[in-house]
């Protein structure tokens, strides 16, 4: 029989999921001109910026695999795609200057509701002058940063963490037949935060990836500054502590937002920043020194009998694999344009015409033939896996992904590449009256094929 | 699409238009004092310690206190006047250092009852011992007074906050933390105290925000279950461990006092612990200190409440909650109960020498004593006594044992009262200084399980009874 100081547990290992990769991180601060058009609410009286809440800004992370191209995962402190010539009129632009393949890129926009207008068609309008030239500059600073990204990667040991954040509720309350987008303290929300940190071999912290669901619709018709949203506060307390840049992946919140929104206070989407930045620092203070996994070491008789873990050096997994899928998605029966000014009569003018015009530019590119496929990208890095897709699906999308593959740590993108820049709700969305399933093209059941095809391709990747 | 229906008709069928927070409006007035005992004195509580003296000072310890009235809205319990106390040391363990030498005292100087008193211990395991019959090591000599210090800083820092009271506004919350883990650790046909990955601990954080009726911060409440052990028997530092920093970091933050309340914690730790690394500790505070101040952002404005108020016709149908004044409850009243529970066979002295009799007599004679310590006032035939206070303060109720009990505890109580925040704390008063463990940690023979005098079955008629107890003050209260 064994004495006691020679009993093990069943596992005598504990390692936290990390990325061994080149990598390199980047940030540049890509603020418009003050008079920039805006545009992002329907309800707000001017649609132009006066001023900067917090700073623009795009943030580029190159990896480079010991197989493989480079890759870039690119964030930009931008809304949301209205058709897929706005986003090739970026995208495009950089896949080419950077001489790459588009399945190299996951281009993702935070999704800011208080940001430059994305559209490439609005010259004519009041603050649409400033656009193009704005947007050129954009994309030479977001080369650059890719570029800087790239110049600057090291072999680099990414730890992944899930955390929890508070920030998000539910935003469809029900009223009568309809869910209008409100918050909704009968529904819980997933507060799953999901935090990278790229350390170089001697441990500096080269930046951290944050992917959190949430809408950042703390700022909406009554603001008028240029804003990150929460994420501009979140990112100076992160980045003041860290010293690195921090990278902001929206997750899957077609139906979640911050409880305090729809503002025109700059403050409340400081204090929804905090929300979210005092969580990352939390999760960040609970990660292990970097490639460091803890051994169940020794039995120690103080009093009680006391297991003791003791750290250790380990190398992380580098084995990696990046692919895309187009899945097969159902449509809805898409209404004429007459029968959308039928269906929005009574809604004020300026209300109509810009759900007219979303509605429109929505299909082009995307719907072909009656039919539609949306792509989705899945890299994997080590023990961590990105899913990066355009759409807004609900949270889900994430939970499920997660819940089915526990093993791994996923980052869940909305609002990344194109085309099928719409949401992506579930089936009971659109039992109800509800924003998302009117506003999206596609039929009931798009979002279990979309889960469903995901997983599928990540039981596929290399075991770990 | 509904859109004929008016924004009016459409807001008013809201399934629901109104959150409240849990709030109180009381009289209130906060003192703290620094109690860091002098290096050299015996704090390193491990069995496994070479040296108990210590050679220095990691964070200094603290001794918080907060006095609550009654609002000057006034209220059915009127006169109540209740003093909470925070301190940063380990446990004491016996009803005569306890109850007789300490509380006792601090409530005839203060000039009110036994039951208006609760003093929480962070329960480090870096400070001195606060009960003279554990001070048996090097160092020892310097306890007398480092003890008789903190009686008299307790009463002057309770009488100094009754100079500071004045009407604040609390805002109660739940937010998340995980910094602690599971630490029964399955090994062999036995569970040892050590961090096991496979389970999921409780993560729940509890926060009270303490702001005077202009908004000035007073104090943060702060329960969460954790035991203080990251630093371990290498570490001859003087230290509240992680309370430390996650009291820097809090207080930096809002200028106020932060008090911590050790919650259930019988079967949690932090997942890097038993160290002798002071930063260590530092890090585990930190996860405590950002979560707080997480949770403290996400707070509504003081005495607030959210109303659904407007919809908006944008690029989709918003609705707008808009921050509306709240009326804060002014309810504040408290109860002792009494949870009867049976215990194990208990050996008598004799027994228990005869046990121990190839052990060195200075220990024998400490673990006899702390055996008899336990059961002086508690036990009583084939049950013990074992007490549980009970606050009501606003929306808020607090329940404070001196056990430690196994963390399902404050879980399933907040389930079954989820209408309201509880915050739930072990090491607080006594007798009952006593591991609670679940029915299955006996099966796991698991070290709370021997330590303990309680009988399995103990932990869950504690759980039934105090669900009553809890209901029933509700109700009296209400009505």
């Amino acid at each position: 029989m064994n004495s006691k100081a020679e009993l093990r547990p069943e596992n005598i290992l504990w390692e936290p999921p990390t990325t061994r990769m080149r990598a390199g991180i980047s940030q540049r601060e890509i603020n418009p001109p003050i008079g920039i058009r805006t545009a992002s609410w329907g309800a707000a009286k001017r649609h132009v910026s006066t001023g900067v809440h917090h700073a623009i800004t795009t943030t580029a992370m190159a990896v480079i695999p010991e197989v493989g191209e480079i890759n870039y995962l690119v964030t930009v402190d931008w809304g949301w795609w209205q058709g897929k010539t706005d986003d090739l009129a970026v995208r495009g632009e950089i896949i080419k200057a950077l001489g790459i393949e588009e399945n190299q890129l996951m281009l993702h926009l935070t999704h800011t509701h208080a940001g430059p207008t994305t559209a490439s068609d609005v010259a004519h309008e009041e603050g649409g002058e400033f656009v193009a030239p704005y947007h050129a500059k954009a994309i030479s600073q977001i080369v650059e940063a890719c570029r800087e990204a790239h110049d600057r990667s090291v072999v680099a040991n990414i730890t992944w963490a899930y955390g929890k954040c508070d920030l998000a509720v539910n935003r469809d309350l029900p009223c009568g037949i309809e869910d209008v987008l409100a918050y909704n303290p009968d529904i819980p929300a997933d507060d799953t935060l999901t935090i990278g940190r790229v350390c170089d071999d001697a441990g500096t912290i080269l930046g951290v990836v944050v992917n959190y669901a949430c809408h950042p619709t703390t700022l909406a018709w009554a603001n008028s500054k240029v804003s990150p949203d929460f994420v501009g506060e979140a990112r100076v307390l992160v980045q003041e502590r860290i010293k690195a840049p921090m990278l902001f992946l929206q997750g899957a919140s077609g139906d979640l937002s911050p409880r305090d929104g729809f503002s025109g206070d700059t403050e409340l989407a400081d204090k929804n920043g905090r929300v979210l930045g005092f969580a990352t620092l939390a999760v960040l203070e609970k990660m292990l020194p970097t490639a460091t996994r803890l051994r169940f070491t020794n039995t120690v008789e103080s009093g009680a009998l006391l297991g003791e873990w003791t750290m250790e050096p380990f190398t992380p997994k580098s084995k990696s694999k990046t692919l895309r899928i187009d899945v097969e998605v159902p449509l809805q029966k898409l209404p004429t344009m007459d029968e959308l000014n039928e269906r929005w009569k009574d809604v004020d003018e300026g209300a109509r015409e810009t759900r007219i015009r979303r509605a429109m530019k929505l299909r082009a590119g995307y719907v072909v033939d009656g039919g539609a496929t949306h792509p989705v990208w899945i890299w994997m890095w080590g023990d961590a896996i990105i899913v990066g897709q355009p759409g807004e699906a609900y949270s889900q999308f994430q939970t499920e992904l997660r819940r089915r593959n526990p093993d791994r740590v996923i980052s869940v993108l909305n609002c990344t590449n194109g085309p099928g820049y719409m949401y992506i709700p579930t089936p009971e969305a659109f039992e109800r009256v509800r924003y998302q399933a009117w506003q999206t093209l596609l039929a009931a059941g798009a979002l279990e094929l979309i889960i469903d095809a995901t997983d599928q391709a990540i039981k596929l990747l290399p075991t770990i | 699409m509904s859109i004929d229906v008016s924004a009016d008709e459409l807001i008013k069928s809201a399934e629901v238009d109104r959150v409240v927070p849990s709030l109180s409006r009381v009289m209130c007035g906060v003192a703290f004092r620094d109690i860091t005992p002098p290096i050299g004195i015996q704090s390193n509580p491990w069995g496994k310690s070479e040296s108990a003296r210590s050679t220095g000072v990691h964070h200094s310890l603290m001794a918080n206190a907060m006095v609550i009235k009654s609002s000057l809205g006034g209220s059915k319990t009127g006169g109540l006047e209740l003093f909470l106390v925070t301190l940063d040391l380990g446990w004491i363990g016996c009803y005569e250092c306890d109850v007789i030498k300490f509380r006792t005292r601090v409530v005839r100087e203060l000039g009110i009852e036994i039951d208006d008193l609760l003093v929480n211990l962070s329960q480090t395991h870096k400070g001195p011992p606060f009960c003279i019959h554990e001070a048996t090591r090097e160092g020892a000599e310097l306890v007398p007074e480092f003890i008789e210090n903190v009686i008299t800083s307790v009463i002057s820092i309770c009488q100094e906050a009754r100079t500071q009271i004045e009407e604040v506004d609390i805002t109660w919350s739940y937010g998340k933390c995980d910094l602690a883990n599971v630490r029964d650790l399955p090994v062999g046909e036995t569970d040892f105290v050590g961090y096991n990955p496979n389970l999921m601990a409780d993560d729940t954080l509890t926060v009270a925000r303490v702001t005077t009726l202009d908004g000035k911060s007073v104090a943060t409440l702060v329960n969460y279950g954790c035991h203080p052990t990251t630093l371990g028997w290498e570490c001859d530092l003087i230290s509240p461990d992680f309370v430390g920093s996650a009291r820097n970091i809090v207080e930096a933050k809002t200028g106020a006092p932060f008090f911590y309340l050790q919650g259930a914690c019988g079967n949690l730790g932090p997942r890097e612990q038993y160290v002798g690394d002071p930063s260590v500790a530092d890090r585990n505070g930190e996860i405590l200190g950002y979560a707080t101040l997480a949770t403290l952002a996400k707070m509504l404005p003081p005495a607030s409440e959210f109303r659904l108020t407007e919809l908006v016709r944008s690029g989709a149908d918003l609705a707008k909650w808009t921050l509306a004044r709240a009326n804060s409850s002014i309810v504040l009243d408290r109860q002792r109960v009494i949870v009867r529970m049976k215990h194990k066979d208990l050996l008598s002295e004799e027994q228990m020498r005869a046990k121990w009799h190839d052990v060195n007599s200075r220990i024998v004679n400490t673990r006899v004593q702390k055996q008899l310590g336990i059961r002086f006032n508690y036990v009583d035939g084939e049950h013990v006594n074992h007490p549980v206070w009970l606050w009501q303060i606003g929306d808020a109720i607090i329940i404070a044992h001196c056990g430690e009990a196994y963390f399902e505890m404050q879980q399933e109580l907040r389930k079954r009262h989820s209408d309201r925040v509880i915050m739930f704390l072990d090491m607080t008063n006594g007798p009952g200084y006593v591991y609670i463990p679940t029915r299955n940690a006996y099966t796991r023979n698991a070290y709370q399980s021997w330590q303990t005098i309680l009988a399995p079955g103990s932990f869950e008629e504690m759980i039934e009874f105090l669900d009553e107890s809890v209901a029933d003050f509700l109700l009296a209260n209400e009505g």
